[in-house]
């Protein structure tokens, strides 16, 4: 039986991090009784232990909600969507299977950068706004000022905005009423052939990749075949459900409602995030539009910090992979650090979740290598080539020509932060665009930045220098011809693979310093002094000493207590098998992590 | 019959030393008595265990054990000697200079204690207040004097890397104890503990000035005669520490008293660190053991290598190969070229000993060996 379209509402709730779009989350489901109290843990939405501790959502969910509203019951399917730049991508998705959005602001922050991008990425797939102005119980909170500035700024109507305390669920009723009252129900065609849109997939251990999906039009039921239409292939669907938010197995799925797919699909990038299922036979002419192959922005190398933890590494990534079809991996070798893999992610926050689900879902100490961006290369034969791993770049005398990718930068901060702002993104290389004030104190500024000064420290400088009042976004524009050079870090006269990266030509020898001092603090003494040298082609641009060791020794084993000297040894033999042998030299798995970023 | 060294903890001391982590305790002269019972029945617990066993080396260690009135070492002393069949070569007591006098000598004397060691640590009055000593030079020198009227082997240990100690002020330690002639000399790198009250205030020599404390004190010591044949420990030919070197050779011994250190047998045994503990289970003839690890063959053949690389003689391969029915040369044949070429060691066909950089780098020489 098809559910009645009229009485389903499509929404997903955007917000910056922290402007409490899961603690609303957590209230509707509450309110709808969706979960019982017992069950209800904080940010229910939020499954990962990672989420949960840092308060941010990775990956999309979806849980339908049951209200009685005006004598009818309505079906509200919440689709939560990931808050963060690197995951644009699948927001956009998540957009295209709501009719609608509730957009949750901060009532004593207002309008940040991600609210702004993904507002208008919102508009740009139809969808209708519902303001929600969050947080009226802080004594800080500026009601007024808030809703002049999302009309002036995003043009939206405030009048039947809901002023909400999430956290104390002071009107949380008043925004399902809203979203019921303003935001319209979908539409669709139950008699045309299936379009069902993906916007999330997770792996399930006994089912395989799992679709999240959004009908269009059409249904699907269990023992339909189905054809996946970018990826081509062709399933038989074993089970269609509803998340509550735990998976309930249905019947059918139908136009307007959302759901999953099962389908025995073996591998997760079968079931791409912006695809379109339809029927194996007679199935839709064309997919729903907006599919896009996603591409990774950000590339590093992960090794094992333990090199006979290769296989396990790769077992890792193998899982995570499974559930993460924008991750990719590749073997690769390191003179520096062996076996590993080099991988490739949409963005930083998106290689930080890796190496963190890495080390604690597996239990795996990883070493990972400076990010680096995809450069494009021409040689002088005209030959082009990608780099990604910085090793691979050709000698300087083979290249004509390198290019980098730039991106377009969006930052809002209060305007006493504009200066300072500024000087960061002109020390990044930036090209200023454009500024307004969105507000009598708030300050919009355009940059376009380099990737590979971003991917750097960019983030870390931004919110220590404006003490986190200000919120970034940005979008990859294109590549641009760029003067860039390969550092090299050489050890006892060795060049360490691992530590080589790509920067622009007037920034190498403040980076070649500050590595060559990180690294004297990082790497014990030898038995020998170790000179480091950051070098430019065979140029040497800054040197450093670790001065030999000469004191190894306990001088006691008092009353035939070898305990402490054991332990000792043992400490150190533990430590032996963190080092890495570049040449001559021991380094410690974390003196390649101690580079990444500078103090 | 098997020979068993003995070493007794007396866990006193009239005041800690700032750089002290062992386990002493000050202030407790009311639990002498009790403590000196309760060592004693410790030893007659292992009577039988250890009947196959004849003592050939005390150590009465501590703490101080000095501070101790010389009745209690007389039932402490005749306690043990009642408990295992004994035949001392080396009978040794630890002695602070404040608390030593002729009449306690001459008792140690009377009771078959051969060796005394002497806590000097500095001649330099300022350092030695600066590290909670509770002596002066001279009262060191008084002690000494009396000492060697009734000793003929005396240790006299010295510590290098103080707070205030320039590398002159230590090197005119080292002289001046040479001038005295003690049989034997134990100079010690301090190792700055974290749990000491010194750790707040001191962070310790650094590097270079600790090994030209060790350097210097190497050469003068052996240019007067003495064989550096521990990593700290030097002595007149023949006099080497026999109860020490069974911790070095992996010798059985066993351990009496409180935080007591035992390796007989395929175990090494802790007793607790706890005093009232200790005395408690030892009264109600309970095992105070608090720590046991049954080693198996590997773990052995690990720890001869990490005590021996401490000995100038190193590893000798015959004793290595007969203990451990394996060839050492064969078995470490890269280890021993790679730390050949480090400089960490000489080898022969007899064995391996480490050099000066061995005994500055013994804990990277003896890593090359640990698998």
């Amino acid at each position: 039986m098809a559910a009645d379209m009229e009485k389903i509402r499509n929404f997903c709730i955007i917000a910056h991090i922290d402007h409490g779009k899961s603690t609303l989350a957590d209230r509707l489901i509450e309110l709808t009784h969706t979960v019982s109290q017992r069950d209800m843990k904080q940010q229910i939405l939020d499954t990962m232990d990672l989420e949960q501790e840092r308060g941010i959502t990775i990956k999309a969910q979806a849980v339908r909600m049951f209200y009685q509203f005006g004598g009818a019951e309505y079906i509200l399917n919440l689709i939560d969507t990931p808050g963060h730049v690197d995951f644009s991508y699948e927001v956009s998705r998540s957009m295209a299977a709501c009719e609608g959005a509730i957009l949750v602001v901060d009532a004593s922050q207002g309008i940040e950068a991600q609210t702004l991008a993904n507002v208008y990425l919102a508009m740009d797939n139809g969808l209708e706004i519902l303001p929600v102005i969050n947080k009226i119980d802080l004594p800080s909170a500026r009601i007024d000022e808030v809703c002049k500035e999302i009309e002036d700024v995003l043009g939206l109507d405030t009048s039947y905005a809901p002023r909400i305390s999430a956290k104390e669920g002071t009107g949380v009723n008043d925004v399902i009423e809203a979203v019921i009252k303003h935001l319209p129900p979908p539409k669709g065609d139950f008699s045309a052939p299936l379009q069902a849109l993906i916007f999330d997939s997770y792996y399930d251990n006994y089912k395989g990749a799992i679709s999240y999906v959004r009908v269009k039009n059409g249904s699907v039921s269990e023992g339909d075949g189905i054809l996946f239409m970018a990826a081509g292939k062709r399933f038989e669907v074993t089970e269609t459900g509803v998340f509550l938010p735990a998976p309930l197995k249905t019947q059918s799925l139908s136009a307007g409602e959302v759901g999953y797919i099962a389908a025995s699909v073996k591998n997760v990038s079968d079931t791409r995030v912006g695809d379109t299922i339809t029927n194996a036979k007679g199935g839709a002419a064309s997919p729903m539009p907006g599919y896009k192959h996603v591409t990774p922005m950000v590339f590093c190398g992960i090794y094992p910090a333990d090199g006979a933890n290769y296989e396990d590494l790769r077992d890792a990534l193998a899982k995570l992979s499974l559930n993460d079809a924008s991750l990719i991996y590749e073997p690769e070798t390191s003179v520096a650090l062996g076996f590993g893999f080099r991988c490739g992610f949409l963005g930083l926050l998106h290689m930080e979740i890796i190496q963190e689900r890495t080390e604690r879902e597996y239990d795996l100490d990883i070493v990972t290598t400076a990010p680096s961006v995809s450069y494009h290369v021409t040689t002088v034969k005209g030959e082009k080539v990608i780099v990604e791993n910085p090793t691979n770049l050709p000698p300087a005398t083979s290249i004509e020509y390198m290019e980098e990718p730039f991106a377009d930068v969006t930052i809002m901060m209060p305007d006493e932060y504009v200066g300072a702002v500024m000087d960061i993104c002109q020390e990044k290389r930036g090209i200023f665009k454009n500024m307004e004030y969105i507000e009598e104190t708030r300050v919009m500024i355009h940059y376009e930045l380099p990737l590979n000064e971003i991917i750097y420290d960019f983030f870390d400088i931004l919110k220590s220098r404006t003490r986190g009042y200000a919120s970034l976004d940005y979008e990859l524009t294109g590549y641009k011809k760029s003067d860039l050079v390969r550092l090299d870090i050489m050890l006892n006269g060795e060049v360490c693979d691992a530590l080589s990266i790509i920067v622009h030509r007037d920034k190498a020898y403040a980076r070649g310093r500050g590595i060559a001092e990180k690294l004297k603090d990082a790497i014990p003494r030898q038995m020998f002094e170790v000179p480091i040298q950051a070098a430019i082609g065979g140029k040497i641009i800054a040197r450093e000493t670790v001065r030999a060791m000469r004191k190894d020794v306990l001088a006691k084993c008092y009353g035939g207590d070898i305990t402490r000297k054991k332990k000792l040894l043992e400490k150190q033999k533990e430590g032996k098998k963190r080092m890495r042998q570049v040449g001559s030299v021991q380094v410690p798995s974390e003196a390649f992590m101690s580079v990444l970023k500078m103090d | 019959m098997r020979p068993l060294g003995l070493y007794v903890h007396i866990p006193f001391c009239r005041r800690k030393c700032h750089y002290c982590d062992f386990v002493s305790f000050s202030g407790m002269e009311g639990v002498f008595n009790r403590y000196i019972d309760a060592v004693i029945a410790e030893a007659k617990q292992y009577k039988k265990l250890f009947k196959e066993y004849v003592v050939d080396t005390v150590f009465i260690g501590g703490g101080t054990p000095s501070v101790l009135e010389i009745p209690h070492i007389i039932k402490l002393v005749s306690g043990i000697n009642n408990a295992f069949r004994h035949h001392i070569k080396e009978f040794t007591i630890e002695t602070n200079p404040e608390k030593l006098n002729a009449e306690k000598l001459s008792a140690y004397s009377d009771l078959g204690i051969n060796r005394v060691s002497i806590g000097l640590q500095s001649h330099d009055d300022t350092i030695l207040r600066r590290i909670g000593r509770r002596h002066t030079w001279d009262d060191f020198l008084r002690a000494y004097t009396d000492a060697s009227r009734f000793f003929k082997n005396i240790n006299t240990d010295i510590i290098f890397g103080l707070p205030g100690q320039t590398t002159e002020c230590f090197f005119e330690t080292v002289e001046k104890v040479i001038s005295l002639k003690p049989q034997h000399v134990s100079a010690y790198s301090l190792k700055v503990e974290q749990t000491t009250p010194l750790a707040k205030s001191f962070s310790g020599a650094d590097e270079d000035t600790d090994r030209a404390m060790y350097h210097g004190a190497v050469d003068m010591l052996e240019s007067a005669g003495y064989v550096h044949y521990e990593t700290s420990n030097f002595a007149l030919p023949e006099f080497e520490c026999g109860h020490n070197l069974k911790y070095w050779t992996c010798a059985e011994y066993l351990g009496l008293g409180v935080a007591a250190h035992s390796f007989a047998g395929d175990a090494r045994r802790s007793n607790t660190e706890s005093l009232q503990d200790y005395m408690e289970a030892t009264e109600s003839r309970l095992p105070q053991a608090a720590d046991m690890t049954k080693l198996g063959e590997h773990e052995k053949a690990e720890e001869y290598i990490m005590l021996r690389m401490r000995l100038a003689d190193g590893i000798v391969f015959n004793d290595y190969n007969t203990r451990f029915n394996k060839d050492f040369s064969a078995e470490f044949l890269n280890q021993i070229s790679a730390a050949q070429k480090m400089g960490l060691i000489v080898a022969d066909k007899d064995g391996i000993r480490p050099t000066k950089k061995g005994f500055d780098l013994q804990n990277t020489l003896i890593c090359e060996f640990i698998k």
